[in-house]
C-alpha cells in the first residue's frame, strides 16, 4: 500500500471537501442544508482509519456512517471501503480537491437519540390526559421493540461492518507487529486470519508465519536473512542432486515423482499444460518434492504434490515454498507413514467426533457398514485441499491453518531429517545415524554448542568454519568415511 | 455421477421409472476393486466405462474412491460398485483394507511401462493374501494405443495371464479399447462362480456371496459397502 503511494508522485497536502447527507445517491448532487467540512491532509499520513476519525470530529458524528469518493472520469461515486479505494482516491481523483459523500446511516445508528422523541414531559402528559394514551404507548411500544431488535442483532455479533470481514490486508498486517516488525502477538493475527482470510498478494507474507516457517521473536530484518540463508541451503541440496540426475535413486524418485506433478492442478493457469517441459511452474515443483524427498524419512508419496501446490502458488518462488512445504510436513508427514498409524488415530477421532455431534449419521453409516469412514480419507490426508476449487482451497487453508495451535518455534525449521540426508556417489547408500539436531543457520540457534557440522559437510562447507573443534574422534572416523 | 450411470443402466425402462428408481433397484450388488501400479491408467479405465469419457489431465488416486454403475447381465441388474484404488506402495494399507468382500479385480499394468508389468506377480499375492477364495481376477494391459511407446508384448501378457492362471485383454482407456469387454467378462465370469459355489456347496446359500442367479430375482442391500 504505502509502496504504491510513494510509486506514483501525489501531493503532500490533499484538500478534501465532505458532503454529509442522509439520503444516498448514486451521484453527488450539492442541495441546501448539506453540511459541508473541507479539510487538508497528507495522504501518506492518512490512511482510512485516520480519515475516519478526522471525519467523525469534524461533524461529531454518534452514528455509524459511509463514504464515497467522485470519480473525476466518470462523475460517479464509489464506496471508499479499505486502503486500497482511498489510495486511488488520492492517486486519480484529488486534483483540485478530492470531493467525498459522507452518508449516515440512520437505522444502524448506534445512539439512541430517537427515544428522545418521548421526552418525560410526555410521560407525564400523558399520564395527566388519558385521551392520547393509546397513540404514545403504540409509540412507546414502537420504541422498545426496535432497541430490543437492534440489541439482539449487536449481540448475535451477525451485521458486522464490512471492515471486519475483509481479508486481512496490509495495513492491518502491521499492527501486529512491533517498530522492529517483531510480531507482537500470534495469536491475534491467527484469529484475524481465522475470521477473515488473507488478501492473496499478501499470502507468501502471511503463509510463513501460520506455518511456523520462522523461529520465535525474528525482526522483519532477521526474517528476511532467515529466509536468504534457508534458500541458499536449499538450493545446493536441490544443486547437488541435480549434478547427479544418473544415481539410479535420484532417477527413481524423480520418474515417480513426474507422474503425479504431471498430473497436479494443470487445470489451474499456474500449471496449466499437458507435458511436462511447457510449464516452468510444474518443473519447480518436481525440483521442491524431489528435494524433499531425497533428505527425509518420509520420502514422496502421493498426495504431497498436492499440498506442495497451492504452496507454489502462493510464494511464486520454489526456495520459498520448499521452506513452507518444509514447515507444513512438519506437522503432516506422519499423515504418509506406511504402518498408517497416524491416519487410523485419526479415523477413531473423527469417528469419536461424528457419534458426539451426530449420532444419527453415524448410526446410519453403521448400518451401512460404512462407519470406519474410510471414504474420508482424502479429505483427511490432503485437508480438504482436493474437495474445492483451486481458488477456494487457498482460503479454506490458510483459515485452518490459522486454527491450528501456536507453536513454540525453539529451534530452526529444519530442511531435511536428521538421518536422510542425500549424499551423492559411492558414500551415498549411508545414511549415517547421528543424533544431534542440526540448525545450518547458527546464527539463528540458541543451542550453538550442539550444532554439529559433520551433516554439512560436503553440502555446505561454508558453514563448518568455527565449528569444526567439536567433532570428536568418533565423528572425525565417520566423516572419513564419508570421503 | 450416480445419474449418469442410472440413465445408462436399464435399456427399455423408461425415464421416469429410473428417476424413481432408489438405489434398491438391483438383483445383485458386486463389489470390484480397479489395482496396479501408479498410473497405468485406473481411474482413466473407470471414467471411461462409467463416464464414458476420457482426459489426460486425471489426478493421482489419494487413497480409494468409487463409481457406482448398474448392467444388465443374464436378465439380471447388477450394481457394480468399482472401487479405484491408489497404485502407491504407500496406500497398500487402506487399500488391503477394501480388499475383503471383493468379489472382482482388475489387475492392471501399463504396456509401456515394464516395471508394471514386472509387479504383476506381487498384485495376484496381494490378492490372494487379503481377499477372499472366490474372488475373479483379470489381467489387464492397459494403453495399448501407444502402439510406438510399448515394451510388453501381447504374447507376454498372455503367457504371464495363463501362468498365473488369469483371463487377460488389452485395453486402451483413451482409445476406447476392450473397457467394456472386461467388465462384462468380469460380471459373467463372477457370476459363474456363484452358481458354481452354491451348485457345490448348497451351504453358501446365505452367504452375501451366494445369492444364486437362478433364484427370483431380489434385492440384496446387505452387500451394500457404501
Amino acid at each position: 500500500m504505502m509502496s504504491h503511494l510513494i510509486k506514483y508522485h501525489i501531493p503532500e497536502v490533499i484538500g478534501i471537501e465532505v458532503l454529509k447527507t442522509d439520503k444516498y445517491d448514486n451521484y453527488l448532487k450539492t442541495n441546501n442544508g448539506e453540511e459541508v467540512r473541507r479539510l487538508s491532509v497528507n495522504p501518506k499520513m492518512t490512511p482510512l482509519s485516520v480519515l475516519y476519525k478526522l471525519v467523525v470530529q469534524a461533524f461529531n458524528l454518534n452514528s455509524d456512517f459511509t463514504l464515497s469518493y467522485l470519480r473525476r472520469d466518470t462523475y460517479e461515486l464509489c464506496c471508499i471501503q479499505c486502503d486500497l479505494d482511498l489510495d486511488y482516491a488520492y492517486r486519480h481523483n484529488s486534483h483540485p480537491c478530492l470531493q467525498i459523500r459522507l452518508f449516515v446511516d440512520k437505522s444502524n445508528c448506534n445512539s439512541l437519540f430517537d427515544w428522545d422523541i418521548i421526552t418525560t414531559s410526555d410521560v407525564v402528559r400523558t399520564q395527566c390526559d388519558g385521551t392520547s394514551t393509546t397513540s404514545t404507548t403504540v409509540l412507546l411500544i414502537n420504541q422498545v421493540q426496535k432497541l430490543m431488535n437492534r440489541a439482539l442483532e449487536k449481540s448475535k455479533g451477525k451485521q458486522m461492518p464490512e471492515s471486519v470481514t475483509r481479508p486481512l490486508n496490509d495495513n492491518e498486517l502491521r499492527t501486529f507487529l512491533d517498530s522492529e516488525g517483531k510480531v507482537k502477538c500470534i495469536r491475534d493475527m491467527r484469529i484475524a486470519v481465522y475470521e477473515r482470510g488473507v488478501e492473496p498478494s499478501l499470502r507468501k507474507v502471511v503463509w510463513k508465519h501460520l506455518l511456523n516457517v520462522y523461529p520465535y521473536g525474528l525482526t522483519a530484518q532477521q526474517r528476511i536473512d532467515f529466509m536468504k540463508l534457508k534458500c541458499e541451503t536449499y538450493c545446493q541440496m536441490r544443486n547437488l542432486w541435480q549434478s547427479n540426475e544418473k544415481d539410479p535413486i535420484v532417477e527413481q524418485t524423480l520418474d515417480m515423482i513426474k507422474k503425479d506433478v504431471m498430473r497436479t492442478d494443470r487445470q489451474h493457469h499456474f500449471y496449466y499444460g499437458n507435458s511436462d517441459d511447457d510449464n516452468d511452474n510444474v518443473t519447480a515443483l518436481l525440483n521442491l518434492l524431489t528435494t524433499y524427498s531425497l533428505n527425509h524419512r518420509e520420502t514422496y508419496c502421493q498426495g504431497m504434490s498436492d499440498l506442495a501446490s497451492p504452496l507454489l502458488y502462493a510464494m511464486k518462488d520454489e526456495s520459498h515454498a520448499y521452506i513452507c512445504f518444509c514447515a507444513l510436513m512438519s506437522r503432516l508427514s506422519s499423515n504418509f507413514n506406511a504402518n498408517g498409524e497416524v491416519m487410523s488415530r485419526k479415523f477413531a477421532h473423527l469417528s469419536q467426533l461424528l457419534q458426539y455431534y451426530d449420532h444419527d449419521l453415524y448410526s446410519y453409516l453403521r448400518r451401512q457398514g460404512a462407519h470406519e469412514l474410510l471414504f474420508c480419507y482424502r479429505w483427511l490426508l490432503l485437508e480438504l485441499k482436493r474437495e474445492f476449487p483451486f481458488d477456494d482451497t487457498l482460503l479454506m487453508l490458510e483459515v485452518l491453518w490459522s486454527s491450528m495451535p501456536c507453536v513454540d518455534m525453539k529451534t530452526s525449521l529444519h530442511l531435511f531429517d536428521d538421518h536422510f540426508l542425500y549424499i551423492p556417489n559411492k558414500s551415498f547408500h549411508l545414511r549415517p545415524q547421528f543424533s544431534q539436531n542440526i540448525s545450518i543457520d547458527p546464527t539463528l540457534t540458541p543451542t550453538k554448542a550442539s550444532i554439529s557440522p559433520l551433516r554439512t559437510i560436503k553440502l555446505m562447507p561454508q558453514f563448518m568454519t568455527n565449528d569444526s573443534k567439536h567433532i570428536d574422534s568418533s565423528q572425525k572416523e565417520l566423516i572419513d568415511n564419508l570421503h | 455421477m450416480l445419474d449418469s450411470s442410472r440413465q445408462r443402466m436399464a435399456g427399455g425402462q423408461d425415464q421416469k421409472w429410473q428417476k424413481d428408481a432408489a438405489d434398491q433397484n438391483f438383483d445383485y450388488m458386486f463389489k470390484i476393486l480397479i489395482i496396479g501400479n501408479s498410473s497405468v491408467g485406473k481411474t482413466s479405465f473407470l471414467f471411461r466405462y462409467a463416464d464414458d469419457s476420457f482426459t489426460s489431465a486425471f489426478v493421482s488416486t489419494v487413497g480409494i474412491d468409487f463409481k457406482v454403475k448398474t448392467v444388465f447381465r443374464q436378465d439380471k441388474r447388477v450394481k457394480l460398485q468399482i472401487w479405484d484404488t491408489a497404485g502407491q506402495e504407500r496406500y497398500r494399507t487402506i487399500t488391503t483394507a477394501y480388499y475383503r468382500g471383493a468379489m472382482g479385480f482388475i489387475l492392471m499394468y501399463d504396456v509401456t511401462n515394464e516395471e508394471s508389468f514386472n509387479s504383476v506377480q506381487d498384485w495376484v499375492t496381494q490378492i490372494k493374501t487379503y481377499s477372499w477364495d472366490n474372488a475373479q481376477v483379470i489381467l489387464v494391459g492397459n494403453k495399448c494405443d501407444m502402439e510406438d511407446e510399448r515394451v510388453v508384448s501381447f504374447e507376454r501378457g498372455k503367457q504371464l495371464a495363463d501362468q498365473l492362471g488369469l483371463e487377460f485383454f488389452e485395453t486402451s482407456a483413451k482409445e476406447n479399447i476392450n473397457v467394456k469387454s472386461v467388465f462384462e467378462r468380469l460380471v459373467d465370469i463372477i457370476c459363474d462362480k456363484m452358481s458354481e459355489s452354491l451348485d457345490s456347496d448348497p451351504t453358501l446359500v446365505n452367504a452375501p456371496k451366494g445369492t444364486r442367479l437362478t433364484d427370483n430375482p431380489m434385492p440384496t442391500n446387505s452387500g451394500c459397502q457404501c
